[in-house]
């Protein structure tokens, strides 16, 4: 046991359970995620710190000694590592003197997010998160550590939560080739540019081709007019999110549609899918069915045909669909242009299917008297 | 173009049950052509009661947040289906129990919980059989789980398949989305 100043959990309360640890004694193996987990809580305690000194360069002097960790003891009976301030260490950062308090609850709480979300926080620094994907590295499938374990709510890291964090970040950022809606809000000659996609968020852009700086910068032009236009590019996306990041290189550019075009956004949406959209499956959409769509809506729009439901295709196309209690009427247009149209009654048993329609007008025609009004 | 299934009737490995063999039955009629089901396995039971309802989940990809309508998609079987779209029935679990499962355990998102009945299902010459006895974690399966069996359907041309699917959301729609309540 520790001397008389010890207490019983120490300061910092974490557990590890479940295979080699239910048995007596500690498994050499887990001290590899003890010192992991020291790394993360100096880690969150530089995050603390320059939170709270924005301005500062670099840390006071011995930082890292204020927050260090130390192994005492482990408890019989069950693996309980007993995790202490070093007993040396009389010094406390000044303006923040629980500093090991906060950062030990600060990982307490990532944690929490990471089992209940399975992502990590917003605010977590790179720092962090590399020994976060490290951490438990060595457990096996029955394993897990759980922190705050002597309180009413333990978070319980397992091995299989581990699992799916991994596979969500390795997801997380996905290189797509695609099309990107919006507007382009700056161009400069180094090669850079911000573009502000379909709910304003700006997105920092680059391309490599020189040929490139003449068609944004025409484009750069309709979009001062408000204008959208449309960039087919390599982006950086966030797989589960679908969030754009960043515009790594530019293929083409073109003008789009007003930016008060009510269709637009819907348009923008589905242009900006990755490719596996739909759980692995579903081709992207580009700008070619996405431009013929466009112009079947509009003249919805002119001739008052009601609002359509906008849906992408899994196979790259897009779809116009009016639903109501008793009948259903589609109409879609695929990759290269051409349009099929269908139209279901339950009541009537009416039903109507047209293909290879190369005309837009002519596809609306096909539909219009089920969806007029 | 997208088939309802894969060449040589079979089921899902996942489910642990023996491969399936064509089982010919009394056929009706979709299309032109006539069609048999596929041979049920052990411990599956093919539902009889035409008011239950079944749980279907929506993917955000198949939802018109602007419209708030489902696509006709709802009701296409994807590749891991192999013609068995997974839904769960009414009798043994609720249309927010069905949601939060798949939000909560599968970790996939849903724009709700829409349904159809037996009778609807087999408006359109398929059925609803309940797995939910083969299915073993993990991961922990979904109470009640049922599925839409199209397996036979695999053959329907492009036409016959947007008939499938449309009247399927037709019905689906004139219920409305059962959870979260729209």
């Amino acid at each position: 046991m520790t001397d008389g100043e010890t207490e019983a959990r120490g300061i910092a309360d974490i557990r590890f359970s479940g295979g080699r640890y239910d048995k007596i004694g500690f498994p050499l193996d887990g001290i590899d995620d003890l010192h992991k987990y020291q790394r993360l809580v100096i880690e969150a305690a530089k995050k603390i710190w320059y939170d709270k000194h924005p301005k500062a360069h670099r840390l006071p002097s011995n930082f890292n000694e204020t927050v260090r960790l130390r192994l005492t003891v482990v408890e019989k009976g069950s693996v309980v590592p007993v995790l202490e301030r070093e007993p040396d260490v009389q010094q406390r950062i000044k303006d923040i003197p629980d500093l090991l308090d906060l950062s030990i609850a600060y990982v307490d709480d990532a944690f929490a997010t990471i089992v209940s979300k399975v992502e990590l926080p917003d605010d977590m620094p790179e720092s962090m998160t590399s020994i976060v994907k490290l951490f438990g590295g060595y457990w096996q499938e029955n394993e897990r550590a759980v922190f705050r374990s002597s309180s009413a709510e333990p978070v319980t890291y397992t091995f299989a939560r581990r699992k799916e964090l991994l596979a969500a970040l390795a997801a997380e950022n996905q290189e797509v080739r695609g099309t990107l809606i919006g507007k382009i809000r700056m161009l400069d000659s180094t090669k850079e540019f911000i573009f502000l996609d379909g709910k304003e968020r700006p997105i920092n852009g680059h391309f490599s081709e020189g040929s490139i700086f003449d068609e944004l910068h025409e484009v750069h032009k309709l979009s001062e007019s408000a204008d959208l236009i449309w960039l087919e590019c390599k982006f950086i996306a966030n797989a589960l999110s679908g969030e754009v990041s960043k515009i790594e290189d530019v293929y083409d550019a073109g003008q789009f549609a007003l930016s008060s075009n009510p269709w637009a956004p819907r348009l923008a949406e589905l242009a900006a899918y990755p490719k596996g959209w739909l759980d692995g499956e579903g081709d992207r959409v580009d700008i070619v069915p996405i431009s013929a769509a466009l112009a079947v809506l509009d003249l919805i729009t002119e001739r008052g045909y009601g609002t359509p439901s906008i849906f992408a295709d899994v196979e790259g196309g897009v779809r116009m669909e009016w639903l109501t209690d008793v009948s259903h009427t589609v109409l879609s247009v695929d990759n290269d242009s051409l349009f099929t149209t269908y139209h279901l009654n339950l009541e009537t048993g009416e039903e109507d299917y047209v293909e290879k329609i190369k005309v837009y007008r002519d596809a609306l025609k096909a539909v219009s008297r089920y969806i007029h009004g | 173009m997208v088939d309802y299934g894969e060449e040589t009737p079979s089921v899902s490995a996942e489910q642990g049950v023996e491969e399936a063999t064509v089982e010919t039955q009394a056929a009706e009629v979709i299309g032109e052509s006539a069609f048999e089901f596929y041979k049920t396995a052990e411990g599956e039971e093919v539902l009889e009661d035409e008011d239950e309802l079944v749980w279907r989940q929506c993917a955000p990809g198949h939802f018109d947040t602007s419209t708030g309508k489902p696509t006709l998609d709802l009701f296409r079987p994807n590749e891991a289906d192999s013609g068995m779209m997974s839904g769960s029935r009414k009798s043994k679990t609720t249309a927010e129990r069905a949601y939060k499962h798949r939000v909560e355990v599968d970790q996939k998102l849903s724009k709700g919980t829409w349904a159809v009945s037996v009778a609807e299902v087999d408006k359109v010459d398929a059925r609803v059989v309940d797995d939910s006895a083969n299915l073993k974690p993990p991961p922990a399966p979904p109470p009640g789980h049922v599925f839409i069996d199209v397996r036979h359907l695999k053959d329907l041309d492009k036409r016959e398949r947007l008939r499938f699917r449309s009247t399927l959301l037709i019905f689906a729609n004139k219920r409305g989305r059962q959870f979260p309540a729209p």
